[in-house]
């Protein structure tokens, strides 16, 4: 069963864009309408062996197409669909539920990386079947752990087979090409771009970045300098060229097309996030921490015990770091998501889990400031917190409380109110008490504000609402850790 | 950092890690001039613009797009006589014995 709550309650409209159908979710269950006009294309789809490899293989969503008049309750979905022209309906299609949706601005950049070979992947492959893709945004994938998924079923349109030009070009560069771009040569952040702008970057805006010797460099010259050139010339009444130009055979255009598709995936490699970044987190875990072996052994050691006698189906760990502790999460069995404001070590946290293939979804989430709800009177991508609270039965907070209390200075009743929303059953929470060196180094002098901060505080604001199950010291008596179940009263109240 | 390259391949102070088509100074030194020929070519045409306010977005990635697909396009007449020479070039790499 799945225990994901619909985080979704307040969208029910998914998405509105395209002419050809409406998204929609009802109770939880993923639901396409596809007008009529759009059928030729949708059956085009279906049928296509390409498609069916994807899917088999788990890159594009799964589809089953619901019986209007039948038993699968579609006709109960037409009905209560608002502003739903009935007349229009042509096929109704229920899509397989992705665990934990996630965007753009949350992602890695090894993520959208892996979203682009995705979108090259599928272009070039359904061009056998006659098929091509309508758009290229990232928008149109999510992952289910470390694996890309396609979920935008009407991107896929009958291809004219005489016709060279892939118009999603464009919308490639700026959304997938660019901002990874920027992000390997700049530093800039995926959030900074795709937060405020849905369809990625300019190249007009990242010329201005540039310095006269990387103007002229690739991947600087084809991606940025020649379009900029091409386009200063602002042809008055030439709007001709958006039109297509239909070449003398369909295997010349063919041709074409796979040359170009395989010159954007070449640019892409080319583009390829590299680790060579370090931050400041980045080398926590080897060198420079706080925690002898043996402590550090003790802390996987609980974690450990606490994951095989509760089994719990999915975990949020809340300042993964590496992500040692989401990795025994996911060996056991659970589904993770892992969370850190440092995108350097999300970034090895993915590479990690895509390597050994564990169910890990490593998000670059500040909980202090979590992702906002974006979009179309802010209600077409939904907030972290609430596609987060109520979606997992433990949350992980392992040394992570103090950064929370003396960096962002939110108050310990605060947190851990927060902590009993987005858990619906139980919590790993360390406490570090402010005598730790740590804990020392973050206060920068302001130790004072945090003098009251003692154990027995720290119990007494948990029991408000949580039950404590078991406790652990480690190490010093700096550093304890606490199992704790959520009160059920709390959840009444 | 090309011009060193051919430079020490000249001198054969150091080999090159393998030998291919892209890898030879003289078809290196070639592509570089090719990306100043484009990049000439694209100023020129450049240099003769009005500067209006309203510039279209993702126009100039499309017309790029369109002199990327005639260049392919004229490669198509042509791609009989490339993999002959392609395959002429790696059987002759074959052929020849490593100097490892």
């Amino acid at each position: 069963m799945d225990i994901c709550h619909t985080a979704y309650q307040n969208y029910p409209s998914v998405s509105f864009r395209d002419p050809g159908g409406r998204l929609l979710n009802m109770k939880g269950r993923i639901i396409r309408v596809v007008h009529k006009s759009a059928l030729p294309d949708l059956n085009a789809y279906l049928g296509s062996n390409a498609v069916r490899d994807f899917t088999a293989a788990g890159r594009l969503v799964n589809t089953t197409v619901l019986d209007p008049i039948g038993l699968n309750g579609a006709a109960e979905i037409i009905n209560s669909a608002k502003n739903l022209d009935t007349d229009d309906v042509g096929m109704i299609l229920e899509h397989e539920k992705i665990r934990f949706p996630s965007f753009p601005y949350e992602w890695p950049p090894e993520m959208l990386y892996r979203a682009g070979q995705l979108t090259i992947e599928l272009a070039e492959r359904v061009l056998v079947d006659g098929l091509g893709l309508k758009d290229a945004t990232p928008y149109n994938i999510l992952f289910s752990g470390p694996k890309p998924v396609f979920i935008d079923v009407l991107s896929f349109e009958r291809r004219d087979s005489r016709d060279p030009t892939w118009l999603p070009y464009g919308q490639f560069i700026r959304t997938f090409l660019l901002p990874l771009l920027i992000n390997r040569f700049f530093n800039v952040s995926l959030q900074q771009i795709f937060t405020s702008r849905r369809d990625g970057i300019e190249p007009e805006e990242v010329y201005r970045l540039c310095g006269l010797f990387r103007k002229l460099r690739p991947p600087f010259l084809t991606l940025v300098t020649i379009p900029c050139l091409l386009a200063a010339k602002n042809w008055k009444g030439e709007s001709n060229i958006y039109q297509t130009n239909a070449s003398n055979s369909s295997e010349k255009a063919r041709f074409i097309l796979e040359r170009v598709l395989t010159h954007l995936r070449k640019v892409l490699q080319k583009v390829e996030p590299k680790s060579r970044i370090t931050s400041a987190w980045s080398n926590y875990m080897s060198s420079d921490n706080s925690y002898s072996e043996d402590a550090f052994k003790a802390k996987g050691a609980f974690v450990e015990q606490t994951i095989r006698e509760f089994r719990p189906k999915m975990v949020l760990d809340v300042g993964c770091n590496h992500g040692h502790f989401s990795t025994i999460a996911a060996q056991n069995g659970s589904t993770v998501v892992a969370i850190d404001s440092d995108a350097r070590v999300v970034s090895d946290v993915y590479n990690n889990a895509r390597e050994k293939n564990l169910n890990i979804l490593p998000l670059v989430v500040d909980l202090t400031r979590a992702s906002p709800a974006i979009g179309w009177r802010n209600s077409e991508w939904p907030a972290f917190l609430d596609r987060a609270i109520g979606s997992f039965d433990m949350v992980f907070m392992l040394a992570v409380i103090h950064h929370m209390l003396v960096t962002e200075r939110i108050p310990l009743s605060e947190i851990l109110n927060l902590a009993a929303d987005l858990t619906t059953d139980l919590l790993v929470i360390e406490f570090i008490a402010p005598a730790d060196p740590m804990f020392q180094h973050l206060t920068r002098g302001r130790s004072a504000l945090h003098q009251d901060l003692t154990r027995e505080v720290f119990e007494s604001v948990c029991t408000q609402y949580f039950d404590i199950i078991r406790s652990q010291q480690l190490d010093s008596n700096s550093r304890r850790l606490y199992l704790m179940r959520k009160k059920r009263c709390y959840d009444n109240a | 950092m090309k011009l060193t390259n051919l430079y020490s391949a000249i001198l054969e102070k150091r080999q090159p890690r393998q030998i291919s088509l892209k890898r030879i100074p003289v078809i290196r030194a070639l592509r570089s001039l090719l990306g100043l020929f484009l990049l000439s070519t694209t100023m020129l045409i450049a240099s003769s613009s009005n500067a209006h306010a309203y510039i279209d977005p993702g126009y100039g990635s499309l017309l790029w797009q369109l002199l990327i697909a005639g260049f392919f396009g004229s490669l198509f007449y042509t791609r009989n006589i490339i993999f002959k020479v392609k395959t002429w070039f790696r059987t002759r790499k074959r052929n020849q014995p490593r100097t490892d």
